[in-house]
């Protein structure tokens, strides 16, 4: 069970390093290739391992929708990077923290992919 | 987009329609080689040829630089062209260093039919996901009709906000295949988004603070000039008496004549400007992004003042150094509202705030006079060996003698020589490669300058090896009839700056750096420029001034003491409080001027 996996990762290959922040990232970004390479490259250049991702199409014709999972001390130059993205239309963050406690991540992905909060009029709002 | 569209119901290539796109954003020249992948553009060119000039490079890095030099000088955009492959693969350096220097540059290249992207095939890269990390933008344009907005969208990006490079890879077979161009469209609001609007309350903010400030700096760089906001920012420092560093790309951006401005700070710059900031109790940074080559050990920086700092760039707000106050504006906007709010507020208190500073100043001219006069190049015996130092107080003379000059710098000792010991007081007259430090940079970047300022005189001041590096774009200046750039080579024999490191911090192991040279004199004859050696002091003004009078591109040779160093110097990785200000001697304490953490106002 990938909760299980979860908590059993960290434990096993990360117990000598310092716990981080685990945080949420909500990006709304233009649906074209490329775009989703565009934002993976930000946490990439800054060496930010991905713990989870995902993407679906929101129901603005041309938005897609990204929620990614990581582990960082501060994510605020990130998210100030990502919004300068041309392909990015907006950013939000959540704080998760850590393992055991609320939602696990692939679970709040999900429930967070669920979400649909768009407004009809393509105003990009989360 | 203007609404005329004379030629809007004729059929055009998307060759065509590219060479239009370029002419209707006032795109004037271009930098490029051609190859097989933009071959159907180039032959487009050719009809373009009176409105849309091309100037033919000899490497695609020097195009790139060509175009950077022409950006840098002008403010404009520059456009440089590459095949696909190799010709892109080239162009990545100066891509590379638009990116860091904030530079206006359209890198447009060819690429493969659309048809065979991904297949590896002949001259194929991968080149706008090359390009992805070190542009604002990129994009692959596989049709013919998506040429116009595509072109205006990247016009539009690299000159907006903070500026940087937009690049814009086109299959071969869009630019052949034809269609009816629409030139009647908006760009979509994605891109089209409104800069930053200056926060009122900030700027109050700003102005308490500095007026309640005992001990104000002004940190102006790069965004100062880019936002051609030179103007306002002195009519702010005559207004407020506050004292003004210039970093490395602000240089010009603040006269050094005037009694407040204070010069260059950083690794290589003056005690007296790093200790003023290691002093200063409010710091007011305007479009600098505070470089570890500014800042030193970063957690050391200007540790006793509240930072103001004004961006056009959000993500450069409290990136590195916390702020106070961050404001997210334009400079030029800022300085006007900064100006209109301390104005308000102003009443006879004005001189007495300004003799309030009268006191900062006098403690940092002090310092001045205290250290400056210590530097090796400042007091060096009198011999006949030509030392650097004496080469720049020549070029300084025939740079300020009142004619037109523009000065394009290299990377290394000659570039922080240049910063230290020329005069700058005119914006875009000091163009260098800051941020990426990319070596050979300087030729074909004087080539752009010259080209968009044919009446001036562009020197180039560059290293033995830089030179090297990007040389062969002198003989694009004699097809081009170039005639105005006078090449100064700081020749030493070595690659300095890293000799200097060697010598400093490897126990003088140089490895790898010695350099057996060109004879630079029958290097430039054979470029059909005028070569000239100079060995002693005595020759130096009758050469410069001969060179300067010269109708023609000039090469001079200067040979100079092999192991000079560039000091102040802090070394990497300490706080800019701690430099070395001398060689030879161990870094005692004498040497090392301590940060004074006891001013605390």
């Amino acid at each position: 069970m990938s909760h299980h996996w979860h908590v059993k990762s960290r434990v096993l290959y990360k117990p000598f390093i310092k716990q981080k922040m685990q945080h949420t990232i909500i990006a709304l970004l233009q649906d074209r290739p490329g775009a989703l390479s565009r934002v993976t490259n930000v946490f990439r250049r800054r060496d930010l391992n991905i713990d989870t991702i995902a993407a679906v199409p929101t129901s603005d014709y041309g938005v897609s929708k990204v929620v990614l999972v990581i582990e960082a001390d501060n994510v605020r130059p990130l998210v100030a990077q990502l919004e300068k993205l041309i392909d990015v239309f907006e950013v939000r963050t959540e704080v998760g923290d850590g393992a055991g406690d609320a939602l696990l991540p692939d679970t709040r992905v999900a429930a967070l992919l669920r979400q649909s909060s768009f407004q009809a009029d393509g105003a990009c709002q989360l | 987009m203007p609404a005329n569209q004379p030629d809007s119901s004729k059929t055009m290539t998307g060759a065509q329609i590219l060479c239009e796109a370029l002419i209707r954003n006032n795109v004037k020249v271009m930098f490029g080689i051609p190859g097989g992948t933009v071959m159907p553009f180039y032959h487009a060119m050719f009809e373009y040829r009176d409105k849309l000039r091309h100037v033919l490079c000899r490497h695609e890095q020097g195009a790139g630089h060509a175009a950077e030099g022409y950006a840098r000088g002008t403010g404009n955009l520059a456009v440089c062209i590459g095949t696909s492959g190799p010709g892109a693969t080239n162009l990545i350096t100066p891509i590379a260093d638009a990116w860091m220097d904030s530079t206006p540059l359209l890198a447009i290249t060819g690429q493969v039919a659309s048809t065979l992207i991904g297949t590896d095939a002949f001259q194929e890269t991968d080149i706008t996901g090359i390009t992805l990390p070190i542009t604002k933008h990129n994009y692959l344009i596989k049709k013919a009709c998506d040429i116009p907005h595509v072109i205006q969208e990247a016009i539009y990006l690299a000159t907006s906000g903070r500026t940087g490079p937009v690049h814009v890879d086109i299959t071969k077979d869009a630019q052949q295949e034809s269609c009816v161009p629409n030139w009647d469209f908006k760009l979509s609001c994605r891109v089209h988004r409104a800069g930053p609007s200056v926060a009122v309350e900030q700027i109050r903010h700003t102005v308490e603070l500095l007026r309640s400030a005992r001990r104000p700096l002004i940190m102006a760089g790069n965004g100062v000039i880019q936002a051609e906001a030179c103007s306002e920012l002195r009519r702010f420092v005559d207004a407020t008496g506050i004292p003004v560093v210039t970093t490395l790309h602000g240089l010009g951006a603040f006269p050094e004549d005037h009694q407040l401005s204070l010069g260059m700070p950083g690794m290589h710059g003056w005690v007296h400007v790093n200790k003023a900031i290691q002093r200063c109790d409010v710091l007011l940074t305007i479009g600098a992004r505070f470089d570890d080559r500014v800042t030193g050990k970063v957690s050391t920086f200007a540790p006793n003042a509240k930072v103001i700092h004004i961006d056009i760039d959000r993500a450069e707000l409290n990136k590195l150094v916390p702020a106070t106050v961050a404001i997210h504006a334009d400079a030029r906007e800022a300085l006007f509202a900064l100006n209109d709010v301390w104005d308000d507020g102003t009443g006879s208190d004005c001189n007495e705030q300004k003799c309030h500073h009268h006191d900062w100043l006098m403690e940092i001219r002090q310092l001045q006079s205290e250290h400056q006069p210590r530097q090796a190049y400042m007091r060096k015996a009198e011999s006949g060996d030509l030392s650097p130092a004496d080469v720049y107080a020549a070029l300084n003379k025939a740079v300020n003698s009142g004619n037109r000059c523009r000065v394009v710098t290299d990377v290394g000792q000659h570039q922080m020589w240049a910063a230290q010991l020329i005069d700058w007081s005119v914006p875009r007259t000091h163009i260098t490669s800051g941020g990426s430090g990319t070596m050979g940079f300087a030729v074909p970047a004087a080539l752009g300058v010259a080209i968009a300022h044919p009446d001036e005189t562009v020197w180039v001041i560059c290293g033995d090896g830089g030179f090297q590096m990007t040389n062969q774009e002198l003989i694009t200046m004699k097809q081009e009839n170039v005639r105005n750039v006078k090449v100064a080579i700081i020749n030493n024999g070595y690659l300095g700056m890293v000799r200097q490191w060697q010598q400093l911090f490897e126990e003088r192991r140089y490895s790898n750096t010695p350099l057996v040279n060109p004879d630079f004199c029958k290097l430039a004859e054979s470029y059909d420029a005028l070569g000239v050696r100079v060995d002693h002091r005595s020759q130096l003004e009758e050469v410069i001034d001969a060179a300067s009078s010269h109708d023609g591109v000039v090469v001079i040779d200067f040979r100079v003491e092999r192991e000079a160093n560039v000091f102040p110097m802090v070394p990497q990785g300490n706080s800019i409080g701690r430099m070395l200000v001398d060689e030879g001697v161990d870094p005692t304490e004498e040497l090392l001027v301590e940060p004074d953490m006891s001013a605390v106002v």
